[in-house]
């Protein structure tokens, strides 16, 4: 049986590489009625007698070239529904492909016109095709009877291998296999078919002899493998065997259905200031602090993303904000923070997307500001890599309103332009202040941001918020300015910015933003602006070391420029000084969890106040990243 | 009241340069952004990496970019969700001042002991605010316990900042570094307020020329004038410290 099934799909194959000769004849062989024609005889109920045997079917071949059975495309699908054939005896079935060829000859009588057969046609089908197997050329038993297939043809390995050992290929009844010709569709699909049927067969097969599959050497090779590695068989069952044991014990015991991932950041800081004395007393003892931020990410849908972070650390009360120290907001480190080393939640995020896809929400009840949804389009905007002080790290109006709860949302207009809004509120949590518009500080920002070509960000800010003392609490310039000339009463707050990070080049790139805030007292007319800038140019992967980082900012802590009605802690006197913030860091990568960051930066007339000294901050900080 | 502005025109201008500059580089680059693209391949801010389906089949890990450095902004389908879920350029706002109860911002970052003064220390203010007349800048103090009564007198109005003499009728006195320092004599001072229907609110602060790095803080918050439109009284906030800065 094994042999003729895999003559069968010799003729299969043999009839899908000739057909299509005769059918490149007809220039309208790929219309639509060669798909019907197909579709059609794939269900035709051909069926031949179980009990037929050798030489039982004598049809006239002309007769069969005359059936409306043959016509052009319907060849292919009624071979390949004649499954039944494999039933038929070896010698009746030896060479289908000539048979194939003479039916594809047919089809350059036909008029592609389909006409359905009779049950009478449907039952001497089988014996048509038996009889062409009768007298024509016989199957080809080695690629080397392919007088047009040479040792040297890229595939001659391929089809040596269908020939020899499954049989699946065979060739003109010229004896050439024209493997340079293209095939269609429907011959890859028949021929695919023919091929995965003799496998399945021979597979099934119990009388099948698979001595050209392995031979009896190898089998005792094999035997013998078996019996040295014996142990070792055995250890690696026992050890699959107690692993899927602890798989499914921890399957049933897992943390959650969901998929999380942890990862984290360790920050060490030796740092000293110097300066100052005004402002503050100067103490300059160098400090040596950590930040740790612990984070995990889950995923529910695959879409969504939930991120819990824990942080500790040790920067004790304001750092070199202290005013024994340097006593202004202007020195402090964009990675100080202090919690006693006791880790507390600093960040609770859950973000979704929806409406295709193109918007993305967030909801941030614990660690919001304006950046957790706007982006800051800053360079330097990371505390473990990026800038040392936190001022250079981003501009200053994403830092208003400290605040602690917020949502935002994040639209994709168009491949250039995103969109997004924030809004987020101090002590949203308390059910006194209120979360909506509540008593305490809540603010409010939209942001357009431009994909300027492919080397280009930039960002249009604006923020509307609302605070009780007028303060914006921004910690990165002159206290004064920081609140607002201490204007201490409830006021609204307007704030414009605008950013740009420009990718000149792999190893330049540069930056800048600016900002202005204004407060507006609500009772009275008092009012302040300040406003606050940076440029900054971006050196990465300098002197070859990919991962390293040099880094130049300059710029304008937020200052007070002007008020309105009221004033104090100005002009006391000064308070009009230009201040400017310089700072320039290297970061060297040591591995992919390690950078060790040497920076320093200096700020002039901290506070805008004339007789203050420059303040100079210098450290060493060391990432770990995991 | 109308009080001159204490900064300069030209310094105004100055810092208000510095606030256009951003914008002009903005404008600049959207000129010559194009041509930058199209002369080299660059490393791009927007399109690190070429469109990715949105959607993962299988069992799927969350990508994750725990460092702002790795979360750049981007665009595009399938790149802006990475963005935008995965937080490419803001998933952690990067803010450990949050978690720093201490840094707050108040006017004076530290407050002197007082053994014969609340500091603070809760009272009344009245003060001259119209700016035509002698009594500009002049008025009272008056703590509601008695402890301290602030007299300000002969105000320099031509000067920059405003100097007056401040006088600690009672005698009060603060310890500053362990000294003992009287709340008396000729302080420089700057005060200003806004006067909107009848809703007065202000801030005088006083600086001993010779010990500029403590300062006397007299805050009056929006309430009712209980004066006249020449001369406001309303309750007001008096703390003795070192102001933020100095």
């Amino acid at each position: 049986m094994g042999i003729k099934v895999l003559l069968l799909l010799s003729g299969v194959t043999a009839f899908i590489c000739a057909a299509p000769a005769a059918w490149a004849k007809d220039t309208d062989r790929q219309d639509g009625g060669a798909t019907r024609d197909v579709t059609h005889l794939v269900q035709l109920p051909v069926q031949l007698p179980a009990e037929s045997a050798e030489g039982q079917f004598q049809p006239n071949k002309e007769q069969l070239k005359k059936s409306p059975l043959f016509k052009r495309g319907t060849i292919l699908g009624s071979l390949k529904s004649s499954e039944i054939l494999r039933d038929n005896s070896a010698n009746s079935l030896p060479v289908i492909a000539e048979t194939a060829a003479a039916i594809a000859d047919s089809t350059s009588l036909n008029t592609g016109e389909q006409i359905a057969p009779t049950p009478e046609e449907q039952i001497n089908l089988g014996d048509k095709v038996e009889n062409f197997a009768t007298d024509g050329m016989e199957q080809v038993t080695s690629v080397s009877q392919l007088s047009d297939v040479q040792p040297t043809d890229w595939a001659f390995q391929a089809l040596q291998n269908l020939v020899d050992r499954y049989g699946c290929v065979a060739g003109y009844p010229d004896g050439t296999f024209r493997g340079n010709r293209a095939m269609t569709r429907y011959e890859f699909a028949a021929g695919l078919n023919a091929c995965t049927d003799k496998i399945s067969q021979l597979l099934a097969s119990t009388n099948t002899d698979l001595s050209d599959k392995a031979t009896k050497q190898d089998l005792t090779v094999l035997q013998q493998l078996q019996e040295q590695f014996a142990s070792e068989l055995a250890t690696v069952a026992n050890r699959v065997t107690s692993l899927e044991a602890r798989t499914s014990e921890l399957e049933a015991n897992r943390f959650t259905n969901s998929t999380t991932v942890f990862g984290g950041e360790v920050i060490l800081g030796l740092s000293k200031p110097r300066g100052g004395a005004p402002p503050g007393d100067g103490n300059n003892n160098a400090v040596f602090t950590q930040l740790t931020r612990l984070q995990t990410a889950t995923t529910f849908t695959g879409k969504d993303l939930l991120r819990i972070e824990l942080a500790a650390g040790n920067f004790s009360g304001r750092g070199f904000a202290e005013p024994s120290v340097l006593n202004t907001y202007t020195a402090l480190l964009s990675f100080q923070a202090d919690t006693g080393n006791q880790f507390q939640l600093s960040a609770l995020d859950y973000r979704f997307p929806a409406f295709n896809d193109r918007v993305v929400f967030t909801i941030r009840p614990a660690g919001f500001s304006l950046s957790s949804v706007l982006t800051a389009n800053s360079p330097f905007f990371d505390n473990g890599r990026g800038a040392i002080s936190r001022f250079g790290e981003a501009n200053a109006i994403f830092k208003i309103g400290d605040l602690d709860a917020g949502i935002g949302m994040d639209w994709l207009l168009s491949r250039g332009l995103r969109l997004q809004l924030a809004y987020g509120a101090k002590n949203g949590s308390d059910s006194g202040q209120g979360f909506v518009f509540g008593k305490d500080t809540w603010v409010a920002g939209g942001e357009l941001l431009f994909l300027l070509g492919n080397s280009a960000l930039a960002n249009l800010t604006a923020i509307y918020g609302s605070s009780p003392n007028g303060r914006l609490n921004t910690f990165t310039g002159s206290g004064a300015a920081d609140a607002s000339g201490f204007i201490n009463q409830r006021s609204n707050i307007y704030a414009l910015g605008a950013g740009l990070q420009w990718r000149i080049s792999p190893k330049f790139h540069f930056a800048t933003w600016g900002g202005v805030a204004g407060t507006y007292a609500e009772k009275t007319d008092a009012f302040a602006a300040s406003t606050t800038w940076a440029a900054s140019l971006g050196f990465p992967d300098i002197f070859g070391r990919r991962g390293d980082l040099l880094g130049i900012i300059v710029g304008q802590p937020l200052s007070l420029v002007e008020y309105d009605d009221f004033s104090a802690s100005t002009g006391l006197p000064g308070g009009d000084a230009f201040s400017l913030h310089l700072e320039a860091f290297y970061r060297f990568k040591v591995s992919d969890n390690l950078s060790i960051t040497p920076g320093f930066f200096l700020v002039t007339h901290p506070g805008n106040y004339e007789d203050n000294n420059t303040i100079y901050v210098g450290t060493v900080r060391t990432t770990f990243r995991f | 009241m109308n009080i001159p502005k204490k900064i300069p025109q030209d310094f105004y201008y100055q810092r208000l340069l510095g606030v256009l500059l951003p914008v002009a580089s903005c404008c600049l680059s959207i000129a010559v952004a194009p041509v930058a693209s199209a002369g080299e391949a660059v490393s791009p801010v927007g399109q690190a990496a070429p469109a990715k389906p949105a959607v993962q089949t299988g069992k799927i890990k969350p990508r994750t970019g725990f460092f702002e450095e790795e979360r750049r902004p981007r665009f595009g389908f399938g790149d802006f969700l990475d963005s935008a879920i995965n937080g490419a350029d803001n998933a952690l706002s990067g803010d450990p001042v949050q978690n720093t109860p201490s840094v707050r911002l108040q006017p004076l970052s530290r407050t002197a002991d007082s053994p014969s003064l609340d500091n603070p220390s809760r009272g009344i203010l009245e003060i001259g605010i119209n700016s035509d007349r002698s009594d500009f800048l002049q008025g009272t103090f008056i703590s509601n316990n008695g402890s301290a009564t602030l007299t300000f007198t002969d105000t320099q109005q031509s000067s920059t900042p405003q100097r007056g003499n401040l006088t600690m009728q009672n005698g009060s006195f603060v310890i500053i570094n362990g000294v003992r320092t009287p709340i008396s004599g000729r302080f420089q001072y700057n005060g200003s307020g806004s006067d909107k229907n009848d809703i007065f609110s202000g801030t005088v602060q006083l600086i001993d020329p010779n010990n500029p790095n403590q300062a006397i803080l007299i805050q009056v918050p929006p309430t009712p004038n209980q004066g006249n439109d020449d001369r406001a009284k309303g309750p007001a906030n008096l703390s003795i410290g070192r102001p933020i800065d100095r």
